[in-house]
């Protein structure tokens, strides 16, 4: 596998703030990369530094095993990318931004590419009209646009289903996994939306207070037998007590008041159920979360960090 | 670079704030006009009194060369924020809009952006005094028709041949340009620190107002600063409009009275434009871009 991105060491510090703080991954060449992390974490961040937006305050970071620093344009011309919310010229349409954005840098993109583009992101029929009437989704897919409008080998999203209605995350989801598929791109898709990241990346990185607690395959890293089992009864605290003294004591996870969080085998769940039903707890409700939502909390909710773990 | 230029004035000339400049130019010119048709035959009268007891005036002195002149006068003071409302939100919009981070991702280095960005605000600058020449002198002359040019100073009146006008007017009009791309550049530098173009517009003319100030207080301590205020440079055209003398005292066609107070004003004026210039580019290659 040919590495795309190698971030090595990298941090980032706004005064006291660490943003990111000694970060390193790899992104190889056909991966769609899931990037991972709540709030706050340092995705963002560490995406503008991808993107030459900030300055790094240590570490090295390699594109197409080329410096970044030292190789701006060239790798630069090679990537496209949106960068959190899909902000373009309100007064422009959608046409225009769209020219714009590929007449800056390189060649020119021909207007079948551009074409072909609004075409991909379903906004054809409204490329004319003035940017601020669109609808979020449909600025969200134009950004999209821009970004894939100069064919780049490296793609990196940044919240790329924000604002779209369920049929549009199906489409732009469709869309990343064919032009992975059929065309080689690279991306690199960070997401708040776990389940998304679950259906499209092979690979993903998680981030937390912008440093690492995991890094590697999805399917490896995601037991499909464990599950964060969340499970509301009639009264709360007496189901925390019998789960306490019960054979998976150890597997509760702090939740909200009124509700139980169990990090569980799936095999247990009938087993879980009779138990609090027996106790007299007053069973209302058991949901699986989702599962990579549930390895998420589960490696969140650790007071300490863990090393790589992939491959 | 080329590219750059042509989006951003792209940009500048889809903007409905662009053509507020515009409109205002043509509007404030419109009202000086329409004053002086109606009533400035008795104001040149009243301005002339002093001369026209002591000497026979012949001719048309309320043409369109001397309106000009007075347009000028008048204007080149607001004219500043004008420029400010739009090189002001050059960086400051791009960074209010959230458009900044899309373009500075783009392959093209920092310094294309900023100095292409630059150039297209100067293109602008440009244009608006091209439209201002076109109301204020074209348009006058239209008007008011043409003849020799009177202008009166607190002791001295000037009387310039009519054939000896336009080429001044080209100069004026050339050194009012740098003038107000110096603004521009003053402007631009401080959209730099901004994310949206209402600070760098008032801080544009809370410095052009202070350092004008500044020029009128006839006090020692900023004499000696007040030569490097650029302000103290912007009315420079008007030494175009002095003219040599000849032992007889008769006016020698097609020359200037100080040229080299004129071309070290204009001097100054192109070092502050070259310094923002030099420091916004410098900044900006370091910025981090977060908006």
């Amino acid at each position: 596998m040919n590495p795309v991105i190698e971030v090595r060491h990298l941090s980032k510090h706004f005064g006291a703030l660490k943003a990111v703080q000694d970060l390193s991954f790899t992104v190889n060449q056909g991966d769609i990369f899931g990037f991972l992390g709540q709030n706050g974490a340092g995705k963002s961040t560490t995406i503008r530094m991808l993107l030459t937006l900030i300055r790094p305050t240590a570490g090295d970071i390699r594109v197409f095993g080329k410096s970044l620093a030292a190789n701006r344009t060239e790798i630069l011309e090679q990537t496209g990318a949106i960068i959190e919310s899909p902000d373009l010229y309100p007064f422009l349409s959608g046409l225009a931004n769209l020219k714009i954005f590929a007449r800056l840098g390189g060649g020119v993109s021909s207007a079948r590419q551009l074409h072909i583009v609004l075409e991909q992101v379903g906004l054809t029929s409204r490329s004319g009209d003035l940017v601020k009437t669109y609808s979020q989704g449909m600025k969200q897919r134009l950004g999209i646009a821009v970004a894939l409008v100069r064919n780049p080998s490296l793609v990196i999203l940044d919240e790329p289903t924000n604002g779209l209605d369920p049929q549009g995350i199906v489409e732009i989801r469709n869309l990343i996994l064919r032009l992975n598929r059929e065309e080689g791109k690279t991306f690199l898709v960070s997401s708040h939306l776990l389940s998304e990241v679950e259906l499209i990346a092979n690979r993903m990185l998680i981030i937390d207070r912008g440093r690492k607690i995991v890094e590697g395959e999805v399917r490896k890293l995601i037991d499909p037998e464990k599950v964060l089992l969340e499970i509301e009864t009639v009264n709360a605290g007496l189901a925390s007590e019998i789960m306490a003294s019960s054979a998976w004591a150890g597997s509760q996870k702090p939740t909200a008041a009124g509700r139980l969080l169990l990090d569980v085998g799936r095999q247990d769940i009938p087993a879980i159920a009779a138990l609090l039903t027996e106790k007299g707890a007053g069973l209302l409700s058991m949901k699986p979360v989702n599962s990579l939502e549930a390895y998420f909390l589960s490696l969140t909710n650790r007071p300490t960090y863990v090393e790589d773990r992939s491959n | 670079m080329w590219k750059i230029v042509q989006i951003e004035l792209f940009k500048i000339f889809r903007k409905p704030r662009t053509f507020i400049a515009f409109a205002a130019v043509a509007a404030i010119v419109g009202l000086i006009q329409l004053g002086f048709f109606v009533d400035g035959e008795s104001y040149i009268q009243f301005g002339m009194q002093a001369l026209t007891d002591s000497f026979e005036v012949e001719g048309k002195i309320l043409n369109g060369y001397l309106l000009a002149y007075i347009i000028l006068q008048t204007l080149l003071v607001h004219v500043p924020l004008l420029i400010a409302l739009v090189a002001g939100d050059m960086i400051s919009g791009e960074a209010n809009l959230g458009t900044l981070r899309l373009l500075a991702s783009r392959p093209v280095s920092r310094s294309s952006l900023i100095i292409g960005k630059f150039i297209a605000t100067c293109v602008y600058t440009i244009a608006l005094l091209i439209w201002m020449a076109i109301w204020a002198l074209f348009i006058s002359m239209l008007i008011f028709g043409v003849d020799d040019m009177l202008i009166m100073k607190s002791e001295v009146v000037t009387q310039i041949l009519r054939e000896d006008v336009l080429w001044r007017y080209a100069a004026a009009f050339g050194f009012a340009a740098l003038a107000m791309i110096t603004v521009a550049a003053l402007s631009f530098l401080l959209s730099l620190f901004a994310e949206n173009s209402i600070g760098p517009i008032m801080a544009t003319m809370s410095i052009v107002i202070l350092f004008t100030i500044l020029n009128t207080l006839n006090l020692p301590i900023f004499n000696a600063v007040k030569p490097l205020l650029f302000t103290s440079h912007m009315l420079g055209w008007k030494g175009f409009f002095d003219v040599s003398v000849n032992q007889a005292n008769e006016q020698i066609v097609g020359s200037i009275e100080n040229l080299p107070a004129v071309l070290r004003s204009a001097g100054i004026l192109v070092l502050h434009i070259a310094g923002f210039l030099w420091i916004t580019v410098f900044l900006f290659k370091r910025k981090d871009i977060l908006s």
